[in-house]
């Protein structure tokens, strides 16, 4: 297709009916540099020139960046990421900038490029200690010295401050193992200390490692102080605290790496002994791969990452309104996430879909948890149970509401948007400059309808609204605590995926019908497998696995199989 | 040959490495000799300018706010005139996270880490101050919120950055501050030789950018290793109290713990923070039990400040005067404690309180409210007005700067409206 032909057919249509009413002399960006007026002709070279323009001195494009919300277009017209109008942008600045040629010869496949080193995440440095010292070893959690994901995510290496904690902790997990072993001599001790550090590392140690450490036992008085030393070198090497070295060392059989990753990836932990043992001896191959994806520590990460995907642990975090909710205590937090994760882990064992992950009324219940879920349930043991039909699907259970809430309100656009952006992976650029928060009367917060009615009414507010405000309304019966209020009526529409709902129950079964779901849930595995940050063909392979689980009901175990066989094994998947 | 062979074939091995930093010559501006640490204190939400400061007197009054200062006007220093600029020239309508951000850094905000807050393009103040003087300390910085906007013991207020630009962490629960700061038991050195050895192994196998990464790590495991050497002394460990909506006693465990960190010669930076934003019922700037502002009318604190008679209101008026009050705490705690060289700890200790807006319902960012207390004043209780030619913020820390000795010539954001120049009669 030519360009002319393009414009005509595809691009002016596009524009005239999403930009021109805003860009136009007499609109609302009347300021902005994208001037056009009603005329095809008069404003094709307009068009034509806007689609090379890029962000200051970065090859991002302008026009999509605001056509996605960004650079400050909170309040104009937004497309959906990954959709068909997103495609469309994009081909105008790919013609644009004559780079039709990539632009259309895209190749869906996962980007060659090599993952840098990470750092352990806390989760894992505690499992990697158990794993090497075994569960006795547990005597309080690693150092919460993390505060935000993108704050951990972002660190080029630890902290001074960091370093310092994990080796006032470091030092009272080696008090407790030092008491562990029994050698009497000094080749048992070698034997032992070699065996733990092995695991540690996720591969055997080579002969100089094994020199170092020889020497630092030599040094010390005692055996006892000899394995003190030993273990805080090992624990503070970066051998220990950082992963994906493995593939660079030379002679090193490549499956040590697989199943670093691998292990990391299923579990947030080592490989096993046996696991190390079985490459030692060429007898580990991927066909076992299946097993791995079945068990109780897979089903706690996928609870874990399900848990990070909706946000469900900042209820740890939520400060509530002591005068409002005067009986509010720190166990409700944690007794609400702790249903959750049981929840999550449940349903992987018994039907992990995601269909019914957001439809299922099975639940975990206690005596703080039966409170809020009205059931009957006295005792403060933990046992599964059917849950009443309001909490029907994992939106509607006590941590995802009370974690998307501030002590005082519901708010509506505030869950709606931190959940869209979560569940779809969508961004939502800042609202225009006009607007402020300051603008809005005092008192007690508006009715919903009058909310919804309020953004819906202009045509700025709702270019956002439209979106975000749905989910935030069909959750609106949830207080900040997660207890339900039967009498509010909280049904809705929501356009952007073209359906009415009439509560939460009704919204989440109707999401699950949608194939943006799975694809924002298959990107969310990749990256967390490939552990940077996902190129454009990334997110277009993530999406093509999303689309297929989608289309076949596909179990999350599959969807995991085919990201570790694509992105770790480097086997082709379609 | 690692740093530690090397003192020992020079003969040098009693001494810590930052002996040799010491002996780098010094920069043409000369160091103030009083100012041995800086103590930045930070409220949000600005003040009520017309009770903040008494202009219009020919000799020093303290304001209403200030009053509960009084025992100490003779060792303050009230500015008026230093703005920030920054926030009006980005195009975000996030006016909170853009005044949050770059008090500290002078800077324009970088893409936004979370919605409304932001990274920054460099460090801030505090990171090049405490890189300066701490050197030899344990820690570089230490820095306390009280209050957690966000819940959490450990919190990001926004108002700290790294050299990289990311947001550096609060400890809102001094029992928390005391674990990970002063808990760590002793280490012996020679771990540290052996783990340089290891990365050195691992160091041959990887990319420049991974190598990089190891770098910064054994930069930092030296940092560790000097604190071994330099601990002077330790703060006792504070008793366990709850840290949300408990202000006023996690204010006074805070000071303490400052307070004593200075003295053990810990660190020579510190921050403190009050970091609640909204919700607090300030409770604790009244009589203790309710809510300062009717929580029916105004759903917050924030909305109270915008929506209440901001000049008259007696309520509005309490609630800022508790941060006077808290900062005549600090400054009384200062002043009580000797540091190890047995001086007296306020007359060394630079002390800087300000706020991140003048006047908090407007969101106004000229004539920000800046006190400057303890030692190395140019001059004893005085009132520094610049309002009729005002200074940034970015002149403020570069005079600071250059007080202490750094050798920066320049801070922040680089622009036609900002001058970039020292202010006079200030340290």
């Amino acid at each position: 297709m030519s360009n002319t032909q393009f414009y005509e057919e595809e691009l002016w249509p596009f524009i005239s009916s999403e930009c021109l009413s805003c860009h136009q002399s007499g609109g609302p960006a009347e300021q902005s540099a994208f001037l056009i007026t009603s005329d095809q002709q008069d404003s094709e070279e307009m068009i034509w020139s806007m689609g090379i323009q890029t962000i200051g001195s970065t090859e991002q494009s302008w026009v999509l960046s605001k056509a996605r919300g960004l650079s400050n277009h909170g309040g104009g017209m937004r497309v959906l990421q990954n959709s068909a109008k997103e495609r469309l942008v994009k081909e105008w600045t790919a013609r644009a900038q004559e780079e039709l040629c990539q632009f259309e010869t895209t190749v869906v496949q996962l980007s060659n490029t090599e993952t840098p080193l990470v750092r352990l995440s806390p989760t894992q440095i505690e499992n990697t200690l158990v794993r090497a010292f075994g569960e006795g070893i547990r005597a309080e959690t690693v150092p919460a010295i993390y505060i935000q994901e993108a704050e951990y995510k972002n660190r080029d290496g630890y902290t001074t401050a960091e370093l310092q904690a994990l080796q006032h902790y470091f030092t009272q997990v080696i008090e407790d193992v030092s008491q562990q072993e029994e050698c009497e001599d000094d080749s048992c001790l070698e034997e032992w200390l070699f065996s733990k550090i092995k695991i540690l590392i996720r591969r055997p140690l080579q002969s100089t490692e094994k020199d170092i450490y020889r020497s630092a036992m030599t040094e010390a008085p005692s055996s006892e102080e000899a394995i003190q030393k030993s273990l805080m070198i090992a624990l503070l090497s970066p051998q220990f605290l950082y992963r994906n070295s493995l593939h660079n060392i030379p002679s090193l059989p490549i499956e040590y790496d697989q199943l670093e990753k691998i292990s990391y990836f299923l579990w947030d932990a080592p490989p096993t002994e046996q696991m190390l043992e079985d490459v030692q001896n060429g007898t580990w191959n991927t066909e076992s791969l299946d097993d791995l994806l079945s068990g109780t520590q897979t089903s706690q990460t996928v609870a874990r990452v399900h848990q990070d995907w909706l946000g469900a642990a900042k209820i740890l975090g939520r400060r509530k309104d002591a005068d409002r909710y005067p009986n509010y205590q720190i166990q409700h937090a944690q007794d609400i996430l702790k249903e959750f994760i049981l929840f999550n882990q449940t349903a992987y064992e018994e039907a992990p879909t995601l269909e019914y992950l957001f439809t299922s009324r099975s639940g975990w219940v206690n005596s703080t948890i039966a409170t809020i879920y009205r059931v009957d349930h006295d005792t403060s043991d933990w046992n599964e149970t059917l849950l009443p039909e309001e909490r029907g699907g994992i939106l509607s259970r006590a941590a995802v509401i009370a974690s998307h809430t501030t002590s005082l309100h519901n708010l509506i656009p505030h869950r709606g948007h931190m959940l869209m952006r979560r569940l779809f992976c969508q961004e939502y650029g800042l609202a225009p400059n006009t607007f402020s928060i300051d603008t809005l009367p005092p008192g007690e917060p508006m009715a919903p309808q009058d909310m919804i009615a309020m953004h819906q009414s202009n045509q700025v507010c709702a270019s956002c609204h439209t979106h975000i405000d749905p989910i935030g309304l069909a959750m609106d019966s949830y207080d900040p605590l997660g207890f339900w209020n039967s009498s509010l009526n909280t049904a809705g529409s929501f356009s952007t995926f073209s359906f009415s709902f009439s509560n939460l129950q009704d919204l989440q079964q109707q999401l699950t019908q949608q194939p943006e779901l799975y694809q924002c849930y298959a990107q969310i595995w990749l990256e967390r497998a490939t552990q940077r940050q996902l190129s454009e063909s990334d997110i277009a392979w993530a999406r093509r696995q999303g689309t297929y689980m989608h289309q076949q009901q596909a179990s999350i175990p599959s969807l995991l199989s085919s990201i570790i066989r694509a992105s770790i094994l480097d086997e082709y998947t379609p | 040959m690692n740093r530690r062979k090397l003192l020992q074939a020079l003969g040098l091995q009693s001494l810590a490495l930052p002996f040799f930093e010491a002996l780098a010559p010094r920069n043409a501006w000369a160091q103030n000799p009083a100012i041995k640490r800086v103590l930045l204190v930070i409220h949000r939400h600005g003040t009520i300018p017309i009770r903040w400061a008494i202009p219009e007197s020919n000799t020093y009054l303290l304001s209403e706010l200030l009053n509960p200062l009084a025992s100490f006007q003779n060792n303050i220093s009230q500015i008026l005139g230093i703005h920030n600029p920054i926030p009006y020239l980005s195009s975000s309508p996030h006016i909170h996270g853009l005044a949050e951000a770059s008090l500290l850094t002078a800077h324009l905000p970088r893409e936004q880490l979370v919605y409304g807050k932001f990274l920054s393009q460099g460090p801030s103040i505090d990171h090049l101050i405490g890189r300066h003087l701490s050197l030899g300390c344990p820690h570089q910085a230490i820095h306390l919120s009280i209050g957690s906007d966000e819940g959490s013991p450990i919190t990001n207020t926004h108002f700290l950055f790294d050299e990289q630009g990311y947001p550096v962490s609060s400890f809102a629960d001094p029992t928390q501050a005391f674990s990970l700061l002063f808990g760590s038991s002793s280490i012996q050195t020679s771990h540290l030789d052996s783990i340089h050895e290891q990365s050195s192994l691992l160091s041959q196998y990887l990319s420049q950018e991974d190598i990089l990464r190891l770098e910064h790590h054994k930069e930092r495991l030296f940092e560790l290793e000097q604190s071994l050497h330099s601990a002077q002394c330790a703060p006792e460990s504070p008793f366990a109290q709850e840290y949300l909506y408990n202000d006023d006693g996690i204010a006074q465990a805070h000071i303490e713990l400052l307070t004593k960190s200075f003295a053990c010669d810990q660190t020579r930076m510190g921050t403190l923070i009050f970091d609640h934003l909204e919700e607090t019922p300030m409770s604790w700037a009244g009589n203790g039990q309710t809510p300062i502002y009717d929580r029916n009318e105004y759903r917050t604190w924030e909305d109270f400040i915008h929506y209440g008679n901001t000049n008259d209101d007696p309520d509005l008026f309490q609630g800022y005067l508790w941060y006077s009050k808290k900062v005549q705490q600090l400054l009384d705690a200062l002043n009580n404690e000797v540091d190890i060289d047995g001086q007296n700890l306020l007359d060394g200790t630079l002390v800087i309180w300000l706020s991140n807006f003048e006047n908090g319902a407007q969101h106004s960012l000229e004539n920000l409210p800046v006190v400057l207390m303890g030692a190395a004043q140019s001059a004893q209780g005085q009132l520094l007005d610049y309002r009729s030619t005002p200074y940034s913020l970015a002149d403020l820390w570069l005079s600071v700067l250059q007080s202490i000795g750094h050798e920066q010539l320049e801070f922040g954001l680089r622009h036609p409206n900002i001058r970039m120049e020292m202010i006079p009669n200030l340290v």
